[in-house]
């Protein structure tokens, strides 16, 4: 019979943390499964970036893309689809209805096995445009939400602001009032001492 | 005369930091020593190429290998003839299997380094593993005279200034899980983002992992990114060819460092952590249990709901932190460069005329 490993190899954490990592529960997910049916696909978009002359995301933090390194990296990727766009012309097709385009496809793929050879590096191609969309798409939703939220920063310091005018406002009226009352309190008062004054003459 | 051969001598590498290590502890004991080297690079004194060393090379002279690539046919057909005493140094070789599917042109380099490695029983004097792992690999290929000599580590550097910017950004409430390392398949970077997943899920929603390290096999950093993308595991956090004071930074906001590196010949950034006071938990392969001892946890599966479990022993434990601080901080001692130069000028005596 054959024992079961122990999940700390370290004699001294074992004791301590063994009953911890053997009751946790199994996950529910197959990370590992869902890894290997990803793509390894990507563009190089310092790399272009760095071609067309614009600075590379210099962002410390991923979560916290700034507009302006953005708009570069879509510029990149503009840089690329253009890079590419002839053979987007090549395997482009007029709006047909799905079936035909199956026939279609399935006769090329069937009959002219030659230019499978052709068709495999555009669709290719194709996907590669497919991704630098969706990447733009985030990135453009990204400059939509922080524009949002700038705006929504600003209205607040707006209202702020009118606030504390409001306040300022009423106080320069309390001021006002006391400055005008001071003043007819000392007019009155030099008018007494001028009466005064008179009747003593 | 003692010359080290270093194939590339390239700066802040862990390997590069070591044969200048050695050159400067070498003058310090008024040892005449150069550096030869292949390819040209950064500018260090001392330094010579292949071709003038070929013309200076005596017999009472002693040549040092580093050894963790393949050198090129040209150099490695010329080892034997060289009239002096040979040491290799032993950093290990990535096996080749784990680049198959991404770069068959290094996996084709790996395996003619293993190649290299087994004629090399026949052409050093003595052969240093920098962990116990090498130095079994070396005795298991038939060299002679296997000794280990833990890699030299730059400890001064660690105390420069961090990237303060980024330490503010990073010190926002967030619990930060970090490793280093080159974005390569043995370093099973998709192992610490299902681990990742799992704790962000389970204990912790406001964390964050940071993964450092050149990201040249672009198709396994795709991958890697790709994944995070499909899955919406949110905040993963990958840099690629960052400053020294920005890595300083990271290690110093980290509040745990997490490798699943399956294989490692002696895996620095487990001793980096331990300088920075942040605790590690790391897979147990190869040289990882050798150099981490007891300054870390060390386990044996994988399964990630088992690693957050652990994960978030140790970030919530205050007392089981203290505790392997504590230990890291004995583990630290063995690593002591000034020990270990010592005992590899002894070593280099025997073979010296």
């Amino acid at each position: 019979m054959s024992e079961e490993k122990p999940f700390i190899k370290n004699a001294v954490w074992r004791e301590q943390l063994e009953s911890i990592a053997q009751n946790a529960e199994p996950s529910s997910t197959d990370y590992k499964k869902l890894f290997e049916e990803t793509d390894n696909f990507g563009v190089d978009v310092k790399s272009i970036m760095g071609e067309i002359g614009v600075q590379p995301d210099s962002g410390a933090d991923n979560t916290e893309t700034s507009k302006s390194e953005s708009m570069d990296t879509i510029g990149a990727y503009i840089a690329h689809a253009q890079r590419i766009e002839d053979i987007i012309s090549v395997t482009h097709n007029p709006p047909t209805s799905p079936l035909r385009r199956t026939i279609k496809r399935t006769l090329l793929k069937v009959l002219c096995w030659p230019t499978r050879r052709y068709l495999i590096p555009q669709v290719n191609f194709n996907t590669d445009i497919v991704r630098a969309n969706q990447e733009m798409l985030v990135l453009l939703a990204q400059i939509n939400k922080s524009d949002r939220d700038s705006a929504e920063e600003a209205r607040q310091e707006l209202k702020k602001a009118n606030q504390q005018m409001e306040k300022m406002r009423e106080r320069i009226e309390e001021l006002e009032e006391k400055i005008a009352f001071m003043e007819r309190v000392a007019s009155e008062s030099d008018n007494k001492t001028a009466d005064a004054a008179e009747e003593k003459t | 005369m003692i010359y080290q051969y270093v194939h590339s001598l390239k700066k802040g590498d862990a390997i590069g930091n070591e044969v200048v290590a050695i050159r400067e502890y070498l003058l310090n004991c008024r040892i005449d020593n150069l550096i030869v080297k292949f390819a040209p690079d950064y500018p260090q004194k001392g330094t010579i190429f292949v071709d003038e060393f070929e013309k200076k090379v005596a017999p009472g002279d002693l040549l040092i290998v580093h050894y963790a690539w393949v050198l090129p046919d040209v150099i490695w057909k010329k080892m034997k003839a060289f009239p002096c005493k040979k040491i290799m140094i032993y950093h290990n070789i990535t096996p080749g299997e784990f680049f198959a599917p991404y770069d068959k042109k290094t996996a084709k380099a790996s395996a003619a380094a293993r190649v290299q490695l087994s004629e090399g029983a026949r052409i050093f004097d003595a052969a240093w593993g920098v962990s116990q792992y090498n130095a079994d690999e070396l005795s298991a290929l038939g060299y002679k005279n296997v000794d280990v000599l833990p890699l030299l580590i730059s400890f001064p550097d660690y105390q420069k200034e961090p990237n303060r910017v980024l330490m503010e950004r990073l010190n926002d409430g967030y619990t930060n899980i970090f490793f280093v390392g080159r974005m390569v398949p043995n370093k099973c970077f998709e192992d610490i983002i299902f681990a990742f997943a799992e704790y962000k899920k389970q204990y912790d929603p406001n964390s964050r992992l940071i993964l450092v390290g050149n990201d040249d096999l672009k198709p396994y950093v795709y991958k890697l990114q790709n994944f995070c993308r499909d899955q919406n595991i949110k905040d993963v956090l990958f840099r690629a060819h960052c400053p020294f004071s920005d890595i300083l930074a990271y290690y110093r906001s980290a509040d745990l460092f997490l490798c699943m590196s399956e294989h490692e010949g002696f895996c620095v950034p487990l001793l980096e952590a331990m300088v920075f006071e942040v605790p590690v938990m790391a897979y147990s392969a190869c040289a990882v249990p050798d150099t981490l001892g007891d300054g870390g946890i060390c386990f044996t599966d994988k399964e990630p709901s088992k690693v957050a479990s652990i994960m978030h022993a140790l970030l919530t434990d205050e007392q089981l932190k203290t505790a392997m601080l504590e230990n890291q901080k004995k583990q630290l001692q063995r690593f002591d460069p000034q020990i270990i130069l010592k005992e590899m000028l002894e070593k280099i005596r025997k073979y010296q005329d």
